[in-house]
């Protein structure tokens, strides 16, 4: 009886340290590495979000780009500075090694522009299309409205996918202050209306993508965002508005002269005018640290929604 | 040996082999070692996840991003809106209900966790990195975890708080000794349109 007393002893014991050993190897590497894995994951998101960011502004912050590849150069650029500072970041309190940047735009699409006030004419004719069959991600008007004719209204129409036309018109208020009516019909069942914006200053803001002034709290729809596109961009009465506008489509280079006649940026005297603007970038993020290597690339949009 | 004496020797020796296995099982249980992450540490990963879920998750709010809290700040008071001071910030006081959707009240102070929101940002040049208290409610306890979570300011941005006005970020002064300025304490770092780089840093404990 002693003798198995003696030897259940040492199997309790046994496994007492079999025990102990194998808790105290499991831990800290698991969850650390965990860890590391959600934060570059993170970083990705991050990084796709942020260059698309910097894309947006590098094409709007210029009146034109004279060439793809001054427009390309000028998005490595800046997101090589946004990338400096993740480095630091990171760097300072992780210890882990990052890196963002973009490569070559995936897709250059055009950015149509008037950037100096103006009746918004296409230069001689007061009925034209500034954009024909194609995605629109960006469409502001800023409208001079001290600037316009009293009463006379400015129309835009777009038509969609459908072929059903929306129909936008603003008119300067014919007394009083300076405001402008945005009226709104469409053919494709939405339900258009009346609104009044007011402006700030004497500019009125209109964003096209959203249905919203930028200068107001006025909201009109339906929005582009309502609509199926591609879709086509006429102005009538451009003689009615003054102004400068900014359309994004995804029409390319080799498609200016069909898809609205107009010249290269900056040619004298040719506002409105066609340059350059990223439509697709592609970001790749990069992580390292002791335990976990990372390195994604990825394409996105630059107008979401469009 | 025979009849009484030999039950005597069994029943001794029955009391000593339970001596035995009662010592080693005393010896086992005090030889087993409860490793630290078994308990607390798994405790911690679980509240710095919590934590980080929050930033992640307001971080992809529509509308109200995670620059909105960073943002949220008053340019004639010189302080986040509503704060104390910029020593402490909201201090011991809860975060207004505008920032950060409420998540880290509801989250941590209701489950009585005290923390602190720090803003680390970037300086020009080779200047180190600077941190602006947002709550700072104490010094850390020995168990406190930290969640971080970066995000990106841009040029044309304004400021979140309410009656600041559509001046955007670059036209503030991030001197606070210049008078009459419009101050904003994160600078401008980049040429280009970024702002700066900014790290929310909370710490729970």
């Amino acid at each position: 009886m002693l003798v198995g007393a003696v030897a259940i002893a040492f199997i309790l014991l046994g496994l007492a340290a079999i025990y102990t050993t194998q808790l105290s190897a499991r831990p800290a590497t698991t969850g650390s590495v965990g860890d590391q894995s959600a934060e570059a994951t993170e970083l990705n998101r991050e990084a796709r979000r942020n260059v698309r960011a910097i894309a947006l502004r590098v094409n709007h912050d210029r009146r034109y780009y004279a060439d793809r590849s001054a427009l390309r150069d000028r998005i490595r650029d800046e997101t090589t500075d946004y990338s400096e500072l993740m480095v630091e970041t990171y760097a300072a309190e992780r210890g882990t090694m990052v890196n963002v940047s973009a490569d070559s735009p995936a897709a250059i699409g055009t950015r149509t522009t008037l950037y100096n006030d103006s009746t918004l004419t296409d230069g001689g004719s007061t009925t034209w299309q500034p954009a024909t069959d194609a995605r629109i991600g960006w469409f502001v008007l800023n409208l001079n409205v001290t600037a316009m004719d009293r009463a006379d209204p400015f129309v835009v129409e777009i038509e969609d996918r459908t072929g059903n036309d929306t129909t936008y018109t603003f008119t300067r208020n014919a007394t009083g202050t300076s405001v402008v009516t945005v009226s709104t019909s469409s053919e494709t069942g939405a339900l258009g209306g009346q609104v009044t914006c007011n402006p700030g200053g004497n500019r009125s803001l209109v964003d096209f993508t959203t249905g919203e002034s930028f200068t107001s709290s006025c909201e009109f729809g339906p929005d582009i965002n309502d609509l199926e596109g591609p879709y086509t961009v006429e102005f009538r009465n451009g003689d009615n508005a003054v102004g400068k506008f900014s359309i994004v489509t995804d029409a390319s280079e080799s498609d200016w002269a069909t898809y609205n006649g107009l010249g290269t940026c900056p040619s004298a005297g040719s506002e409105p005018c066609n340059t350059y603007a990223a439509w697709y970038v592609t970001a790749t993020a990069r992580y390292e640290s002791g335990q976990l290597s990372y390195n994604n690339t990825q394409n996105t949009t630059v107008y979401e929604g469009a | 040996m025979r009849g009484p004496n030999r039950a005597q020797a069994f029943t001794l020796e029955g009391f000593v082999a339970a001596a035995v296995v009662l010592t080693s099982v005393l010896l086992a249980l005090q030889t087993v070692v409860v490793p630290p992450d078994a308990g607390t540490a798994n405790q911690d990963d679980s509240l710095r996840t919590q934590t980080e879920d929050i930033l992640r998750t307001q971080a992809s709010t529509e509308g109200q991003d995670l620059t909105h809290a960073v943002r949220y700040w008053d340019p004639l008071r010189r302080t986040f809106a509503g704060a104390q001071d910029r020593t402490v910030g909201y201090g011991e006081s809860a975060l207004p209900a505008d920032l950060f959707d409420g998540a880290f009240e509801r989250a941590l102070s209701a489950r009585g966790l005290t923390y602190n929101v720090v803003l680390v940002y970037h300086q020009p040049g080779s200047e180190p990195m600077r941190a602006e208290p947002m709550l700072y409610q104490g010094t850390p306890g020995s168990d406190a975890v930290t969640a971080r979570h970066t995000v990106t300011l841009y040029d044309g941005m304004t400021l979140t708080s309410p009656g600041a006005g559509p001046r955007p970020l670059e036209e503030y002064d991030a001197d606070p000794s210049v008078e009459g300025a419009t101050f904003y304490p994160i600078p401008d770092v980049a040429d280009g349109p970024v702002y700066n780089v900014v790290e929310v840093r909370v710490t729970v404990w």
